[in-house]
């Protein structure tokens, strides 16, 4: 008979359904109290024992010992408040989850006689039902397929159902949905059948890990998972997959402009017999920008190609890396790779031409000097064919002035080229004109002709290819150059366009333009040309065309182009510091005007935002575009025209909705295929143009799934470390050694009783009892 | 009678053609080309101008042996003028000592450095240590507390804005280095100890003022080569310290 069997005798309740006990001591005593109580009665009981020495009858003596001793347990028992807890407890079974991966990479076969990696798994659960009966009576068990996404299933849905066609292998991302999916389960282990070819959140852990750091974030990131993975590596019967395939690209997300891009092709070659090279080519669009050979060496199969490309163009770019298909190869959809790339400028690169050293010139190199982003390459005539030259070269400082070099080979390495009072004759052949105007026109280089004695008419470039791309158009007939001062005055859309704005407030902006020293002299031209703009013209002087340009820009075919038809800017600079003001104002409106030339987005009207650049098919993308108007103010009264075109040329139209923010419109899109697309939007405000802008995104789904076609065992062996547990491997019907789940399993408490016996009134009766009978025979032998 | 008509017509169309000529606005007026001109300090002192021709003589160098344009009027201003920040390089001679610059003066000249203007200092004296050098650096001191008057290199931009330099010149060879002051990589003010203007200054009968010594016509020509350079230098700044100029400069230099 046990104690609870005892006990179901003493108590009168029903205690039948415990299965515990634990005794407890009611009273909320400190350890020191509880000595201390202690220790009083040993005291006690000590003195009894001293206080009976009196007596020579031993029995009598003992019999005194004996009744203070129980009266004091009992006061001790009272103290103490002991009771007996009585508990129901139930043992509880761990959560797990199996997680089957259904990507494609697992239904690669060679042979189709043999087994994929699909074909096992499914193989396993058919001929191994008491492993998961086993399994599902020692843990609460939930099934799940996972590719792109978590899918809840069961066994027989699997074995029966379920396809691998999933077109990604997310390991991280579907056990991180686990929680979402099933947030009561609770679950301590994870069983996941994969091949590991993961190419979600892990992958992009894995595959960058040069730093310390890099192995700390990636550990991280597994433990933040909060569960135990126990991968199955699971292999198909033939694994020797001959391929080539570009794995990845590791590339920078920017890179400026003419300057060096370097990118790493990491390529996977398998099972490719009697390949000596692989010939990589990188292409921009249809156009192959860079080319390296693969030499290929025996019995190494990954390989990293270091490539090198110049950008010409600034923008937002994709580039794909490839390697020719070849015929013994299982897939070749992972023989190209694209990768996006926005071009900037880090510096703007000005090429500045001066017909004679002039203030105006000096303040203007002293600006585009002191601007860190610009790079200047200054060429100045010091000294022309007419001046005195009775002296030998080499006591001069002066050089040649390269002009083949810089007109015909280095031209297009600059985002601007300025002329300032520079008469071309002398020095400059027409053909060097005609490959200025093709450098603007053609590959959207920038112009500006400052004026002067030796500018515009009177430089000669009536009739000229400069003449083409000029924003003025120049007479034969008319005066060359005029002089006299005046105060320019501002255009209405000059007051508001960025290269003259100095403030938001269109009529401070205004007078801040009329506080500056008046100019003086004044190149004069026919007019602006029809689509060119003014942003400043004289007060005064007019011809029948209208108010004399002092300040004109235009757009010239995929360039721009700008004339300032003074040489007198400067006296904004130090003659207006001479009457109280700043250089701000001359330094600004020429540090706007080449952010305006060479088209800084910053200065784009219509600007296009995605969230990502690479998406996946069937995956709805929001597009936000922003607009402001002419004024460079947000606008909503923007119509928009939007269409997304494929890498075939076809062209699907995107409806922009306004959204609660001015300026703001969305848009969204669900790519079908993968590819290479383009997002085209322009807006309007009634017939004038905010211009437009262009957007490429990449959509990539079975590529990324064929990047790597072998098992990667790498991978799984780690998120089973991090996770603290460790893979097996299922081959030849089995797995490798048995799989380390956490078996301790967790005690419930469903109801628990509380027995006391201290608070009885017997007790008391029984303190009083013995206490009295004491002190009855004490006073009869005689004892105080 | 026909004669008196014929010139009273003439007459009349001399008056309308003043009046078309009076007519026009100002800007179709052709005037004179926007030269640089460099402007002569005025001062309270002795002799500001120590030599009326210098800057005309160096403007007439500088225009048949360069493409710059320089202006030949003769142009005075003083520190209080507000024309002041029109020229942005201001001449300034003499040989005596002269009264110290307003505090508001000095202000003024200060910011005509910092932003840009440059000034060409003069010793017209020919002597060390004279009383116009003590007044120049009590001026500069006050200008620039924190900067120090300083010997310009040799290869400082401005022996090779325009010709390849070795040595400076000028009436006499009191120094044998030019001083200067630098903001950021620019010296805005430029010290010739030697009357580089006593060696330019032509006389009324078309030859020199002066004697150069120890040199004679070789130390003049060089003289005028100095005065080219440092114009070319409030022009271009370090534009011969560019890049593309550096081998170049590098070859004439051995």
């Amino acid at each position: 008979m046990n104690f609870m069997e005892i006990l179901k005798k003493i108590v009168d309740k029903d205690i039948s359904s415990f299965n515990e006990f634990k005794f407890k001591l009611g009273a909320e005593l400190s350890p020191l109290m509880i000595v201390l109580i202690t220790a009083a009665f040993f005291l006690f009981l000590y003195l009894a024992g001293r206080s009976t020495k009196g007596l020579k009858s031993k029995r009598r003596r003992v019999m005194l010992i004996a009744f203070r001793s129980i009266a004091l347990a009992f006061i001790l028992m009272i103290a103490f408040q002991p009771k007996i807890e009585l508990r129901e407890t139930k043992e509880l079974k761990n959560s797990m989850a199996v997680l089957f991966d259904n990507s494609l990479s697992m239904s690669l076969e060679k042979d189709a006689k043999k087994l994929s990696r699909f074909e096992t798994v499914k193989k396993y659960i058919e001929d191994n039902d008491s492993y998961f009966n086993k399994l599902e009576e020692d843990f609460n068990v939930d099934y799940y397929a996972f590719g792109k996404e978590l899918k809840s299933t069961s066994l027989s849905e699997f074995v029966e159902g379920v396809n691998a066609d999933q077109s990604n292998t997310k390991i991280g991302e579907a056990i991180e949905s686990l929680k979402k999916e099933n947030p009561k389960a609770e679950y301590t282990d994870v069983m996941l059948f994969s091949d590991g070819n993961d190419n979600g959140k892990i992958s992009g852990f894995a595959s960058n890990l040069n730093t310390a750091l890099d192995k700390e974030l990636f550990k991280k990131y597994v433990k933040s998972l909060d569960i135990k993975i126990h991968p199955v590596i699971t292999e198909g019967e033939e694994e020797d997959f001959p391929d080539i395939g570009i794995k990845r690209v590791v590339a920078d997300k920017f890179g400026f402009i003419r300057t060096p891009f370097e990118i790493e092709v990491h390529i996977r070659i398998n099972g490719m017999k009697g390949m000596s090279s692989v010939p990589v080519a990188l292409k921009e669009g249809d156009n192959i920008i860079s080319t390296e050979t693969l030499v290929l060496e025996s019995g190494k199969k990954d390989y990293t190609v270091n490539m090198k490309f110049y950008p010409q163009q600034i923008g937002k770019k994709v580039y794909t890396a490839l390697i020719p298909n070849y015929s013994k190869e299982l897939i070749e959809t992972n023989n190209r790779k694209s990768f996006y790339a926005n071009i900037i400028r880090d510096k703007t690169r000005v090429l500045f031409v001066v017909g004679s050293p002039t203030w105006d010139e000096r303040f203007l190199r002293r600006a585009l000097k002191s601007n860190p982003n610009i790079d200047l390459i200054s060429f100045m005539i010091l000294r022309t064919r007419y001046d005195y030259l009775n002296v030998p070269e080499k006591e001069m400082s002066l050089i040649p002035f390269p002009t083949r070099e810089i007109f015909e080979r280095e031209l297009h390495t600059f985002d601007v080229v300025i002329f300032c009072n520079f008469d071309y004759g002398p020095y400059v052949s027409r053909r060097y004109l005609n490959n200025i105007k093709n450098y603007v026109e053609k590959d959207g280089g920038a112009f500006v002709m400052i004026g002067g004695d030796k500018s515009f008419l009177a430089g000669g470039y009536f009739n000229t290819p400069i003449n083409d791309i000029l924003p003025v158009e120049i007479s034969s007939g008319s005066t060359l150059f005029s002089y006299g001062k005046f105060n320019p005055v501002l255009t209405d859309t000059g007051n508001t366009h960025p290269v003259l704005r100095i403030d938001y407030d269109e009529d401070m902006n205004r007078q801040l333009y009329e506080a500056l020293p008046a100019l003086e002299g004044i190149n004069t031209v026919l007019r602006p040309k029809r689509d060119a703009v003014s942003l400043m013209n004289h007060p005064k002087a007019r011809n029948e065309h209208g108010a004399a340009p002092v300040v004109v820009i235009s757009e010239a075919g995929k360039g721009r182009s700008m004339a300032v038809m003074t040489d007198t800017l400067w006296k904004w600079n130090l003659p207006y510091i001479g009457i109280g003001g700043s250089p701000r104002i001359y330094e600004n409106f020429w540090h706007n005007a080449l952010k305006w030339l060479v088209k800084d987005p910053e200065l784009d009207l219509v600007k296009l935002t995605l969230k990502d650049t690479n998406f996946s098919a069937g995956d709805a993308m929001k597009i936000r575009l922003r607009v402001l108007n002419h004024k460079y103010q947000p606008t909503d009264s923007a119509k928009i025209t939007a269409e997304v075109k494929t890498e075939s040329g076809k062209a699907i139209k995107l409806d922009f909705k306004k959204t609660d923010s001015l300026g703001e419109y969305t848009a969204s899109f669900t790519p079908k295929e993968e590819g290479i697309y383009s997002i085209e939007a322009s807006a309007r405000i009634g017939k004038k143009s905010l211009g437009k802008d262009i957007h490429p995104f990449i959509v990539e789904d079975a590529q990324a799934e064929y990047q790597e076609l072998e098992l990667n065992r790498k991978l799984l062996d780690d998120i089973a470390l991090m996770s603290g547990a460790k893979s097996v491997t299922l081959k030849n019907g089995g797995f490798s050694e048995n799989v380390e789940l956490d078996t301790t399993k967790e005690e419930q408490l469903l109801g628990k009783m509380e027995i006391t016996f201290w608070d009885s009134k017997v007790n008391f009766v029984i303190i009083f009892m013995f206490l009295m009978m004491e002190w009855y025979i004490r006073r009869k032998y005689g004892l105080y | 009678m026909e004669r008196r008509n014929v010139q009273q017509a003439s007459l009349i169309v001399l008056v309308m053609a003043i009046c078309l000529v009076f007519m026009i606005p100002p800007v179709f007026a052709l005037q004179r080309k926007n030269e640089v001109v460099i402007a002569q300090l005025k001062y309270k002192g002795l002799e500001f101008e120590p030599y009326s021709t210098s800057l005309n003589m160096l403007a007439q160098y500088i225009v048949t042996r360069t493409s710059v344009s320089v202006g030949r009027e003769r142009k005075l201003v003083s520190l209080d003028d507000k024309e002041l920040f029109d020229y942005p390089m201001i001449y300034m001679a003499g040989a005596y000592d002269f009264k110290p610059f307003s505090d508001t003066q000095i202000k003024k000249l200060r910011a005509y450095l910092t932003f840009g203007g440059t000034l060409l200092i003069d010793d017209a004296s020919g002597k060390k240590n004279s009383s116009f050098d003590k007044s120049v650096k009590r001026m500069l001191g006050r200008v620039f507390p924190s900067k120090k008057l300083s010997r310009l290199g040799d290869d400082h931009t401005i022996f090779q804005t325009f010709y390849m330099l070795k040595r400076i010149a000028g009436r006499k060879l009191v120094s044998a280095y030019l001083y200067g002051i630098d903001i950021g990589d620019i010296t805005p003010v430029i010290y010739s100890r030697n009357d580089l203007g006593g060696a330019l200054a032509g006389s009324d009968f078309g030859g020199w003022e002066n004697e150069c010594t120890p040199g004679g016509d070789r130390q003049r020509e060089m003289s005028f080569r100095l005065g080219i350079n440092i114009v070319m230098y409030a022009l271009t700044a370090n534009y011969k310290k560019d890049q593309v100029h550096i081998p170049f400069i590098l070859k004439r230099r051995k």
